[in-house]
């Protein structure tokens, strides 16, 4: 049973792709292999059938031979849009196609990317490695659902979900996503949240539960000038200013944007990312680290140490 | 959803895509084995030939010998002719466009900047994808980790040599010189760690990559791997956790039916660590660091539980962590006695990372 099904499939496809003009569905029960029974059940099976294909991917196109008499539907499958067509593909693409299937290895797209490259693969390419480091970067994630972004992004869905803010209470959002993103090993999707009409960005880890897919407003417009690489660069206006000991809190270094040696103490600029998590690095430091601005942090780590003395004192 | 189920392969619609997708494969790969394409395609090769003895029978309308695929597998190689309809490839989905345009921009990331024709072949390709699958250019992702430090870790893998890394505890805000011999690379929680022995601790250790500032290979004592002596020295409580056939047989006191989280006291001899020779698990060792195949990688990646015994360094202790580690999906090691810290190698890596 499985393998008639299948079987049939494959030669609808081939027939539907193999023709010029569009073959009517009496031809197609006429022709393809695999077609029996009442006319009633052909039809659910073709309808079925046509239901199948498109949901792997492949388009098939509905027409009439006469558009000025109300012939029967007659339907095709357009080579250019079933085939793979990425132009001329050259050896070192597709090295670095493999590349970058590879980096999904045990991540949430690791099927997907491994059927793309089976498919690269049929293009019959030789590989060129020669040319590549022999270094692999890696996907981390836990096992989001990405499509479900990328999908509402090139549609312009409206996704609602749960949302755990800074504060750490829980709201609904309604967002039409515009970027998905990924650094330090999380993911994030900036969008125009769809109460306060402005763009937002949300870190995936902390959507809780599922999201529901709604059909987006008619007229969305993606908002001109959004460049998802400089998200964050346009965020981290504000700059904090803090001293740390020499040889100490080399995590807070890393993040500086630039240092200066005064004696026994280096000054050092650290982009604003998460205003909390920042306070949280600093405080881990205790003393070796000294906060001169911006305000709202002093405030939030004075706030912080005297909350601790207030539990532990 | 990176998970498949097993039962999958075998759904109509599944075979369908797979088989469509076998043509053009098979066009391009003339006389490749069964059991290659069927590794290809992640299937069992009885599932292969199922899947070819149906594309046999699938043609033009009409049906003839002169419209059907000449398929020829009989001899354990396969050709295909006569299929000029399904000979090119089909397009990429928009999950797989995704996937692909997602990994180049993270290889993008790691890649030096020195290397302009590949970023601009990079851009290229990214271009090329989005417009086939309607995908926003609005996607970006970026490596963290200094791809200097990935490369020296990878190539002391792959060569068994050690390194002199700097690293930073978080937990001492210090950075401490240590010379490790680096064992694999994990990924844990989203990050990547490397296990390593450590011979500043004289024991074991995981490193979170990204707080290694700097690595360079150095000379280290190498670990032998003739067995050891005196193999009695190990005893184990093993819990079977999963029973195969080939535990079952092994397992003196295993009754069919019992219950899956049944514990046996046995000792374990060396005879029975090495059920495979010692160049096959070497050979694990370096399969990690090769990434060659992608599937094998995540079937090795298993989760140690528990504690194990192991020789001492000086000896097989290399030979013995591949061992157990190939088989702790159907055990559960538990160490009895001869608890000393320097033969006890740490079990679950995912334990956090410590100095």
């Amino acid at each position: 049973m499985v393998s008639r099904k299948s079987e049939r499939l494959i030669n609808l496809t081939i027939a539907l792709l193999a023709t010029k003009r569009f073959i009517t569905k009496s031809e197609i029960f006429k022709t393809i292999d695999g077609y029996e029974g009442s006319s009633e059940s052909k039809e659910r099976m073709f309808e079925r059938d046509k239901d199948d294909l498109r949901s792997l991917g492949i388009e098939i196109e509905v027409g009439s031979f006469d558009p000025l008499f109300n012939d029967e539907a007659g339907y095709r499958i357009k080579q250019e849009r079933y085939q793979l067509d990425l132009g001329d593909v050259t050896a070192l693409e597709i090295s670095l196609l493999s590349l970058a299937a590879q980096a999904w290895q045990g991540a949430s797209l690791d099927d997907a990317a491994q059927r793309a490259l089976v498919k690269l693969n049929s293009l019959g390419i030789a590989v060129d490695e020669e040319n590549i480091s022999d270094s692999t970067p890696f996907f981390t994630d836990g096992g989001l659902d990405l499509p479900i972004i990328t999908r509402a992004i090139a549609e312009h869905q409206i996704l609602e979900f749960t949302y755990r803010n800074y504060e750490l209470t829980d709201e609904v959002r309604s967002v039409v996503p515009i970027g998905l993103l990924t650094r330090s090993g999380f993911w994030y999707f900036s969008g125009v949240d769809q109460s306060i009409e402005e763009i937002r960005t949300f870190r995936f880890d902390r959507v809780i539960g599922s999201f529901t897919v709604k059909k987006g407003p008619k007229d969305f417009e993606t908002p001109e000038n959004f460049d998802s690489q400089r998200l964050f660069e346009r965020d981290i206006a504000t700059q904090a200013v803090i001293d740390i000991r020499l040889g100490k809190g080399t995590s807070l270094r890393a993040l500086a944007a630039s240092t200066n040696s005064i004696g026994e103490w280096d000054q050092v600029q650290i982009p604003i990312l998460d205003m909390r998590t920042l306070s949280a690095l600093i405080l881990w430091h205790g003393d070796d680290v000294y906060v001169h601005s911006p305000i709202e942090l002093r405030e939030i780590i004075i706030a912080g140490l005297k909350d601790l003395v207030k539990t532990h004192g | 959803m990176a998970k498949k189920v097993q039962g999958n392969t075998a759904s109509p619609l599944e075979r369908t895509s797979r088989m469509l997708d076998l043509v053009p494969y098979i066009n391009t790969h003339q006389g490749i084995s069964l059991v290659d394409l069927a590794k290809v395609f992640e299937v069992s090769t009885d599932q292969m030939i199922s899947d070819l003895t149906t594309l046999w029978m699938c043609g033009l309308p009409g049906y003839t010998p002169l419209e059907l695929m000449d398929l020829d597998f009989e001899s354990g190689y396969v050709t295909i002719r006569n299929a000029p309809t399904l000979a090119r490839p089909r397009s990429i989905t928009h999950e797989e466009g995704v996937a692909l345009v997602l990994g180049l921009e993270v290889l993008r990331s790691s890649i030096s900047t020195e290397r302009e024709d590949l970023i601009a072949a990079i851009a290229s390709l990214s271009q090329r994808i989005a417009r086939l699958v309607n995908l926003p250019l609005a996607l970006s992702a970026s490596s963290d980790i200094s791809h200097e430090v990935t490369t020296t870790v990878r190539q002391a893998i792959s060569h068994r040599s050690g390194l002199k890394i700097s690293y930073h505890s978080l937990y001492k805000d210090e950075i401490s010189s240590r010379v490790v011999l680096p064992i694999e690379i994990l990924e844990s929680q989203g990050t990547l760690h490397l296990h390593a022995y450590c011979f500043t601790a004289q024991d074991f250790r995981h490193f979170r990559i990204d707080r290694i500032q700097s690595a360079e290979s150095a000379g280290v004592e190498k670990p032998s791997t003739t067995p050891p002596v005196n193999p009695e020295k190990i005893r184990f409580e093993v819990k079977v956790v999963r029973p195969t056939r080939d535990v079952v047989l092994r397992s003196p006191t295993w009754k069919p039916g019992q219950s899956s989280n049944h514990r046996h006291s046995r000792n374990i001899g060396l005879q029975d660590l090495s059920w495979r020779p010692v160049g096959q698990s070497n050979y694990y060792l370096q399969r990690r660091s090769e990434v060659k195949s992608l599937k094998e990688r995540k079937r090795y990646s298993i989760v140690m539980r528990g504690k194990f015994l192991a020789y001492p360094f000086k000896d097989t202790w290399c030979n013995l962590w591949s061992n157990l580690t190939l088989r702790s999906s159907h055990y559960e090691f538990r160490p009895k006695r001869n608890r000393h810290p320097a033969y006890c190698c740490a079990g679950p890596f995912r334990r956090k990372a410590s100095s």
